[in-house]
């Protein structure tokens, strides 16, 4: 009896202290990691938000994009893609919400450039703000660009995205920039203010010179100037075209059997070549005298010509090689022995060749001709090719513009340019936004919009 | 007389005692060792938070630097050389509120990374600062879809662990969004 009413007592002695030493002791280990695990989790939250938060901002330029993209706009309504209210003094338009997954958006636009009506630059200002614990936020800017009714070579006649690389005798006697190197060896010369990319520059080596005028006579300095070259935005043109010309109106000259276009040759019978292919072959020539034309590939061999009608201007679009079923590397425009594309009457700016190109498939350009009979200009015409790469050799001489992706230059060719060609707008087809700028901007909000970008 | 009385005044035997004794010193022993593991680990915790930490806030500004990035001029495994927007009066000068053009280059050697901003072309670099420290591999970029010409840079910072932890490994990467540009 006495026994049993003893040991409850003699329990309590070293039970609750010691309890309670091992909850003080089991709170401090755990309290270890809880606070390691909040610190982490703090910054995992974070970081998520802020992920969150760049691609909310980014769905606020994808819409703008977008809008601008499908909606046309003038330069009285600028911003009637995204609202009715007019733009402010400095041309931004009033802010435009949504939300999407995870939290909302905020974005301005500015449309300037214009153009024939036409936009040519669209700057985009969006911020981003996630709906998690965080709170975070983002803010981008974002340059888009139209080639569209643009003046495209009015600062270089020469103009390539990747670099320039001339070699054996070849001469530039126009302005030239690219966004890259521009490299000039074995007695190469470049006449003309030149411009390499920014962190690009200029090398000359085996005997090449670098002469700031057209003339040759003066040292000159290269410039760091960005050249935008957008896409070419070919609207309709490939149902819409005057490729049912030929070779009714737009006649042959020279055995009609060896011009073959769209798969039936210029005497009615069937041909080699494939869908919208124009082919030229030995001594033959053709008349354009239509205004829009829609090709796949041009090739011309053994003295073969182009002309353009007297009075004519003449664009011809080669569509993307996805839309013309061809793989990586083709070369959509190809002129060998003697070939020549030139206005009747007309200057450069009177025939155009733009490239619709891809950004996942490269297309080439194979500018030969051995036509250097001692006249200034045997080829007369702009070539527009902001996606492809583009080769000339062979003894070649052109007048006119060129823009591309890159340009070598080899085998004594010469570039010259000329006013009209300096002149000349791509045609005025819906405006296409292509992203030519990205910068994470450093605040959150700010006035005009763009600051701190 | 009180024999009862006696009786009550009697103690816990020598033998409980001494039960009691070393069942109270196991489970004060046990609870002081778990006491001293979490003080002993709780530096080590620490640290491995700050290095993950300090982790993070390189990968955001090295993904940020990309992601706005023209060009890159240097790519190696523990080299990066990007010629991108940096929101400075002047490149390698004080802090402004509008980006400009600057050649940035992260070199990596043992066990921490450096950052030096200098002009586009690389010359008039200003001072390297330290951004990584503790590091356990040098080799921290990779690059897609090759090194010769980098559309998309990749970032791995590894730190070591202690008493037999795993290694911290912070990851991430970004596109050059102007590499058309430039």
């Amino acid at each position: 009896m006495l026994r049993r009413s003893l040991n409850p007592v003699a329990q309590d002695g070293f039970a609750v202290p010691t309890t309670l030493l091992m909850l003080i002791a089991a709170m401090g280990a755990v309290s270890v990691g809880v606070v390691a695990s909040i610190n982490t989790q703090r910054g995992t939250v974070r970081d998520q938000g802020s992920k969150s938060a760049l691609q909310l901002a980014e769905a606020g330029v994808s819409e703008a994009l977008l809008h601008y993209n499908r909606i046309s706009t003038d330069q009285s309504h600028p911003c009637k893609p995204v609202t009715s209210t007019g733009p402010d003094a400095q041309g931004w338009c009033p802010a435009v919400t949504g939300t999407d997954v995870g939290g909302s958006y905020s974005y301005q636009v500015r449309a300037t450039n214009f153009s024939f009506g036409l936009a040519g630059t669209l700057e985009i200002v969006s911020t981003g703000t996630t709906s998690n614990a965080s709170g975070a936020g983002r803010r981008v800017y974002v340059r888009g660009q139209s080639a569209s009714a643009q003046q495209i070579f009015s600062n270089y006649t020469v103009q390539m995205g990747d670099g320039i690389a001339m070699d054996s005798n070849a001469e530039i006697h126009s302005t030239a920039g690219t966004n890259g190197n521009f490299t000039l060896a074995s007695n190469a010369l470049q006449c003309g203010q030149a411009s390499v990319g920014v962190g690009h520059s200029m090398t000359l080596t085996g005997n090449s010179q670098y002469h700031g005028d057209t003339g040759c006579l003066q040292s000159g300095t290269v410039n760091h100037d960005e050249i935008a070259l957008p896409a070419v935005n070919q609207g309709d043109v490939v149902t819409n075209n005057d490729n049912g010309r030929l070779f009714g109106q737009d006649l042959i000259s020279g055995t009609t059997n060896k011009v073959c276009f769209n798969g039936r040759r210029g005497d009615g019978s069937t041909g080699t070549c494939g869908a919208r292919h124009l082919d030229l072959d030995s001594n033959t020539s053709v008349t354009l005298g239509g205004s829009k034309y829609s090709f796949c590939k041009l090739t011309m061999s053994s003295n073969t010509a182009i002309y353009i009608a007297a009075g004519a201007t003449v664009s011809i679009y080669f569509d993307s090689p996805e839309s013309c079923g061809y793989s990586n590397g083709v070369t959509q425009l190809a002129m060998d022995s003697n070939a020549r594309i030139t206005s009747t009457t007309g200057g450069a700016a009177n025939a155009s060749l733009l490239f619709v190109g891809s950004p996942s498939l490269q297309t080439n350009l194979l500018l030969s001709s051995n036509t250097n009979i001692g006249a200034a200009c045997e080829q007369n015409f702009v070539v527009y090719a902001p996606r492809s790469a583009i080769e000339m050799n062979s003894n070649s001489t052109y007048c006119g513009a060129i823009a591309g992706r890159s340009l070598h230059m080899d085998s004594n060719a010469r570039l010259y340019s000329s006013a009209a060609a300096a002149q000349f707008s791509i045609p005025a087809t819906h405006a296409h936004f292509e992203v030519d700028r990205f910068i994470d901007c450093s605040a959150q909000s700010a006035s005009p919009p763009s600051s701190g970008c | 007389m009180n024999a009862p009385a006696l009786r009550d005044e009697h103690g816990f035997t020598l033998p409980e005692l001494l039960i009691a004794l070393v069942l109270s010193l196991m489970v004060v022993g046990t609870g002081v060792m778990v006491f001293s593991a979490a003080v002993h680990t709780q530096p080590e915790q620490q640290r491995r938070g700050e290095g993950i930490q300090q982790a993070r806030t390189a990968t955001e500004r090295l993904t940020q630097e990309v992601r706005q990035g023209l060009s890159v001029p240097t790519a190696t495994s523990n080299q990066l050389s990007i010629v991108t927007y940096v929101n400075s009066a002047s490149c390698g000068g004080a802090a402004s509120n509008s980006a400009i053009p600057c050649r940035v280059t992260y070199t990596c050697t043992a066990g921490s990374c450096t950052r030096v901003e200098a002009l586009p072309n690389g010359l008039s670099p200003g001072p390297a600062r330290t951004v990584v420290t503790g590091l356990t591999s040098s080799a921290v970029f990779s690059y897609l879809p090759s090194s010769a010409n980098p559309k998309f840079v990749n970032m791995t910072f590894s730190f070591s662990a202690g008493n037999g932890d795993d290694s911290i490994t912070v990851q991430d990467g970004a596109t050059l969004r102007n590499a058309g540009t430039s």
